[in-house]
C-alpha cells in the first residue's frame, strides 16, 4: 500500500516538476516568439523564391537571382533584397510577380529581424528569475510530491526485500546458492587437478560444465545484488560482491582458456575462482555474524 | 580444421597471451586510421562511429589469421587498444572546428597538450569505478555484452554462432536498405494519423536501439517512462495550455509553413526539454555518486589494497598510479590552459583547470552510467556544459573555452569507452590491469592523429565549414553558433537548475539511477526511445515466458548481432557515400 502512495505521490511530482520545470520565462517565451516568426518567414521566402526559380526555368529564363547555377543569394535578408534590387530584368508577368513575391517576403524578414535583435539576448539570470516567477510555485509543489514519494518507495522497498520469506516465488537463498556454486566449482577443479594428459575431449567437457555453472546458479547469485544490499547494506553488498564477480571474472577467464586449449591458464583461472568463493563465503559469514 | 578428440593439449605452453605487442600494434594501426577516417566522417556527417566492433573483427583477422597465435583475451585487448585511440575523433571533430570556422587564431600545440591531458584524465578518473558499476551495479552497457559475444564467438558453438549471424544479418539489411534510400528512418504512425509533430507517436527503425533494450529489460523501463513524459505530456500540454507560443500569436505570416516542426524542434526540444534533461542528467548523476558512496568507498579501498599486494600480482590497477595521473594530467591540463590564453592570468588559468578536471569527472562518470543503462551517450551534451563552463570561467574567451572544452570531450568519450571495453573485458575473464595500462599506453596516440587530419581538411582556409558543400562539418558549426549565443549571453540556466534539482530528488528513490535514465530519455528525440522500449517490453515478455536461461542462450547472441549489423552496416553505407561523393 505504502509503496503505492509513494508511486503515486512521486508521478505527480515528476509530472509537476518536469512540467512546470519546462515552463519558459515571460521575456524569453516573447523573444522565442519573435524568433519564431523571423523562422518561418524566412520559410515563406524560400518557399517563394523556390517557386520563382522553378517559374524562371519553365519560362526558358537564363539563371539568376540565385536560381540554377547562379551564385547562390548569401548574407542577411536586407543584402539579398539589395542584390535583387541592383539587378532588372524584362520578364513575363508570372515571373515578374512571383520576383515581386520573393521581395516583399525578404520585406518581411528584415521587418521580424529588427523584432528579432530589438528584443536582445535573455541573459541567464534573467531567465532563471523569469522562470522562477512563472513557474517557481508549481515546480516547489512538485518537487515536494517527488521527494515524498520517492521515500516512500525507497522505505516501503527495502521493507519489503527484508522481510520477504526466503520460500516466496523468486527469491533465492544467497547463501545456499553460494554453497552450490561454490561446491560445483571445487569439483570441477578436482576434476581437472586429476587429469594428468587433458585432451580436447576433455576441454570440451570442462567447457560444458562450466558453461552449466555459469549460467545457471552464478548467474542467478550475480543477479541477487538488490536484495544483498537490502539484506545487508551497501557496504555489505560491496564486501560480497568485490570477491564474487571476481570469481565470476575467472570462470568466464577458465571458459575462454579452455577455447583456446591454454590448460595452465584454465586451471589456474579455476582455483583463482574457488578461493575467491571461499572468501566471499567468509565474508558472508562475517555479515550473518553481525547481524 | 578441428583437432581430434583424443589429441593431447600441451601441458607447458607459452603464457596465455593477453597483454602483447602483437595486440597493442594491430590496436593501434586500426585505430590510427579509424580515427583519421572517421574525423573525416564527423566533419562530413556530424557522427562518428564507434570502433570495438571493427577493431574485435580485424583482431580475429590478424591475430589468429595471419599470426596464427592469439587469444580471446588478446583480441581483447586490440580492440580496447583501438577504441580506445578512435576516442579522439569524436572529441575533436565536434569541437576543434569551431575555432577555425569563428575565424580564431590560437596554439596548435595547446590544443594537443589539453586533448592528451584530457585523454589521459578521462581513464584515470573512470577506472576507480570499474568495480561500482560492473561489479555491484552490474549495468548492462549493451555494447559492451555484443562485443563480448562477438570475442567468444570462436568457442560459443555453432548455435549462438548461427543466431549472432542471423541477427546480424537482420539488423544489416534493414540498415543497407535505409542508407541506400529504400526504406525510412522512422516509421511515422503520428503524420500518417494526421497528427501533429509534437504529438510524437513515430518509431526509429533502429535494431540497434531495439538490440540495447532487448539486452536491458527491466531496468531500462524509467528510460522509456521519461520518454512518455516528455513527448505525450509535457509537449501537447505546453501547447495546448499556450506555454510556448501560440498559432494565434503568429500574426503577419503563413504559419503552415512549418510552424509544427519549429514549435516541436526549436522550442519544445531544443529550449525547454533538452535543456531539463540536461539538468536531470547532473542532477541524478551527482545524486547516484551521493546514494553509492559505500560502495564508491569500498571499491576504492580496493584498489588502495591492490597497491599493497606484493609482485603486483593484484589484477587492479594500483591506486599511486591512478593519483599519479590525476596530478599528471592536471598538471598538463593547467599548461595546457596556460598556453591557450597566457592573457588570463594564473589564478583564472588554475580555476580553469580545476573545473575542467571536476567538470569531466563528473560528465564522464554520467556518459558512463547512461551507456551503461541504455548504451545511449549524451556526450555532445556534456560537452556543451562543459564549454559553457570553460567560456564563462576564461571571462567570455572563445580560444580557452574550446581549447579546454576539446580536453573535456576526449576526456568522456575516454570514460565511456574504458568502461564499456571493461565490461567486455569482465564477460571474457580479462584483467582489468592489463586492460587498462593497453589503454593508457595508447590513449594519446588519436589525439595527434585527429588534429592532424583536421589541420590537413582545412588546409589554406575554407575546408570546411558552414558553406562548405562537401565537408560542412555540421557539430563544429553547430559549437561555433552556440559559441555566439553564449557570447551575446545566453544559457538556459533556469532549465539547467530546475533539472538539476529534479535530479537529485529522484535520487531518493530506490532504483538507482533513475534520474540518469529520465534525463536522458527528455536529452533525445521520442522515437529512438520507443525502439528502445519495445525492446526492453520484449525482453520482459521474454524473461516471463521463457525464462533466464534462455535469455543468455539465445536473446544475447540475436540482440548481439544486431547491434554489431548496424554498426558494421553504416560504417558500409558511410564508406559508400564517401566513395561516390
Amino acid at each position: 500500500m505504502n509503496k503505492n502512495i509513494g508511486l503515486i505521490l512521486l508521478t505527480i511530482g515528476i509530472g509537476l516538476t518536469a512540467g512546470f520545470g519546462a515552463v519558459l520565462s515571460p521575456g524569453f517565451r516573447k523573444a522565442t516568439l519573435a524568433s519564431g516568426q523571423a523562422t518561418m518567414a524566412a520559410a515563406a521566402a524560400d518557399a517563394l523564391h523556390v517557386e520563382y526559380c522553378a517559374l524562371r526555368k519553365e519560362s526558358r529564363l537564363e539563371d539568376a537571382d540565385g536560381c540554377g547555377d547562379s551564385p547562390p543569394l548569401v548574407g542577411t535578408s536586407a543584402e539579398k533584397l539589395s542584390t535583387l534590387e541592383q539587378r532588372r530584368e524584362i520578364m513575363l508577368v508570372g515571373v515578374s510577380q512571383a520576383r515581386v513575391a520573393y521581395q516583399i517576403a525578404l520585406k518581411k524578414c528584415i521587418t521580424f529581424d529588427a523584432a528579432v535583435t530589438s528584443m536582445g539576448t535573455q541573459g541567464p539570470g534573467v531567465r532563471l528569475s523569469g522562470w522562477f516567477g512563472a513557474g517557481g510555485a508549481g515546480f516547489g509543489l512538485g518537487l515536494f510530491f517527488l521527494v515524498s514519494g520517492a521515500w516512500i518507495c525507497r522505505k516501503a522497498a527495502g521493507a519489503a526485500l527484508v522481510d520477504e520469506g526466503e520460500d516466496s516465488p523468486g527469491v533465492i537463498d544467497f547463501g545456499a546458492l553460494l554453497g552450490e556454486v561454490a561446491e560445483a566449482t571445487a569439483v570441477l577443479r578436482d576434476e581437472m587437478v586429476a587429469l594428468d594428459a587433458p585432451t580436447e575431449a576433455d576441454a570440451d567437457q570442462f567447457q560444458a560444465q562450466l558453461e552449466e555453472i555459469q549460467k545457471d546458479t552464478l548467474a542467478r547469485l550475480c543477479a541477487s545484488g538488490p536484495r544483498v544490499q537490502a539484506r545487508y547494506g551497501l557496504h555489505g553488498m560491496a564486501a560480497l560482491f568485490s570477491p564474487l564477480s571476481g570469481a565470476e571474472r575467472r570462470l568466464n577467464r577458465a571458459w575462454a582458456a579452455l577455447v583456446d586449449r591454454h590448460w595452465p591458464e584454465a586451471l589456474e583461472s579455476v582455483e583463482g575462482a574457488v578461493s575467491e568463493l571461499t572468501e566471499t563465503r567468509a565474508a558472508l559469514k562475517a555479515l550473518q555474524g553481525g547481524e | 580444421m578441428a583437432e581430434p578428440a583424443s589429441t593431447p593439449l600441451p601441458l607447458n605452453p607459452p603464457p596465455y597471451r593477453e597483454l602483447t605487442w602483437a595486440a597493442v600494434i594491430c590496436g593501434v594501426a586500426i585505430g590510427a586510421v579509424m580515427t583519421a577516417a572517421f574525423t573525416y566522417v564527423a566533419l562530413k556527417l556530424g557522427f562518428t562511429l564507434s570502433g570495438s566492433t571493427v577493431a574485435a573483427i580485424l583482431g580475429f583477422a590478424v591475430l589468429r589469421g595471419v599470426l596464427r597465435k592469439g587469444s580471446i583475451i588478446e583480441n581483447n585487448i586490440n580492440q580496447t587498444v583501438a577504441s580506445g585511440v578512435n576516442t579522439a575523433s569524436a572529441g575533436v571533430a565536434f569541437t576543434l572546428p569551431a575555432l577555425f570556422i569563428m575565424g580564431e587564431s590560437f596554439n596548435v600545440w595547446s590544443v594537443i597538450l589539453a586533448a592528451t591531458a584530457g585523454a589521459f584524465l578521462g581513464m584515470v578518473v573512470i577506472i576507480p569505478l570499474r568495480k561500482q558499476m560492473i561489479e555491484f551495479e552490474r549495468l548492462r552497457f549493451p555494447s559492451g555484452i555484443a562485443v563480448a559475444s562477438l570475442l567468444k564467438s570462436p568457442g560459443a558453438g555453432a548455435r549462438q554462432a548461427k543466431l549472432l549471424v542471423g541477427g546480424f544479418a537482420v539488423s544489416g539489411a534493414i540498415h543497407l536498405a535505409m542508407g541506400t534510400g529504400f526504406l525510412g528512418e522512422e516509421l511515422n504512425f503520428g503524420a500518417w494519423m494526421g497528427l501533429p509533430s509534437w504529438v510524437s507517436l513515430s518509431v526509429a527503425i533502429s535494431f540497434a536501439s531495439l538490440g540495447a533494450g532487448l539486452l536491458s529489460g527491466r531496468g531500462g523501463l524509467p528510460f522509456v517512462f521519461g520518454g512518455m513524459l516528455a513527448w505525450w505530456l509535457i509537449a501537447p500540454v505546453a501547447v495546448v495550455a499556450g506555454l510556448v507560443p501560440a498559432v494565434s500569436e503568429m500574426t503577419g505570416i503563413n504559419v503552415h509553413l512549418g510552424y509544427d516542426d519549429w514549435v516541436t524542434w526549436d522550442v519544445l526540444y531544443g529550449q525547454m526539454l533538452r535543456p531539463l534533461g540536461i539538468g536531470i542528467l547532473i542532477g541524478g548523476a551527482l545524486s547516484g555518486v551521493v546514494a553509492s558512496f559505500p560502495a564508491l568507498k569500498s571499491a576504492i579501498s580496493s584498489l588502495s589494497k591492490a597497491s599493497k599486494t606484493a609482485g603486483g600480482g593484484s589484477d587492479e590497477l594500483p591506486v599511486s598510479v591512478l593519483s599519479g595521473g590525476i596530478v599528471l594530467a592536471f598538471a598538463v591540463l593547467l599548461g595546457a590552459a596556460m598556453m591557450a590564453d597566457p592573457g588570463l592570468g594564473f589564478g583564472r588559468q588554475l580555476l580553469i583547470a580545476v573545473v575542467g578536471t571536476v567538470w569531466l569527472a563528473l560528465a564522464g562518470l554520467i556518459v558512463a552510467q547512461a551507456t551503461g543503462m541504455t548504451d545511449i551517450s549524451p556526450m555532445s551534451g556534456m560537452s556543451l556544459i562543459g564549454v559553457t563552463l570553460m567560456f564563462f570561467l576564461s571571462g567570455g574567451n572563445v580560444v580557452p573555452a574550446i581549447i579546454l572544452g576539446v580536453a573535456v570531450c576526449i576526456g568522456i568519450g575516454q570514460c565511456a569507452d574504458m568502461m564499456g571495453d571493461l565490461k567486455s573485458g569482465h564477460l571474457i575473464g580479462a584483467k582489468p590491469k592489463k586492460q587498462q595500462l593497453a589503454q593508457l599506453m595508447v590513449c594519446w596516440v588519436g589525439v595527434p592523429v585527429a588534429v592532424g587530419t583536421i589541420l590537413l581538411l582545412w588546409g589554406d582556409g575554407g575546408g570546411f565549414g558552414p558553406g562548405n558543400v562537401e565537408l560542412s562539418a555540421p557539430q563544429g558549426t553547430a559549437l561555433a553558433a552556440i559559441m555566439e549565443s553564449l557570447q551575446a549571453g545566453a544559457a538556459p540556466l533556469d532549465k539547467y537548475v530546475a533539472g538539476g534539482a529534479v535530479g537529485l530528488a529522484l535520487g531518493l528513490h530506490p532504483v538507482g539511477g533513475l534520474g540518469v535514465l529520465i534525463g536522458l530519455a527528455m536529452y533525445l528525440p521520442f522515437n529512438i526511445t520507443v525502439t528502445y522500449g519495445i525492446g526492453c517490453a520484449f525482453n520482459l515478455w521474454l524473461v516471463k515466458t521463457r525464462g533466464d536461461r534462455w535469455i543468455g542462450d539465445t536473446l544475447v547472441p540475436v540482440a548481439a548481432g544486431f547491434i554489431i549489423g548496424e554498426a558494421l552496416t553504416s560504417l558500409g553505407v558511410v564508406l559508400y557515400q564517401l566513395a561516390v561523393a
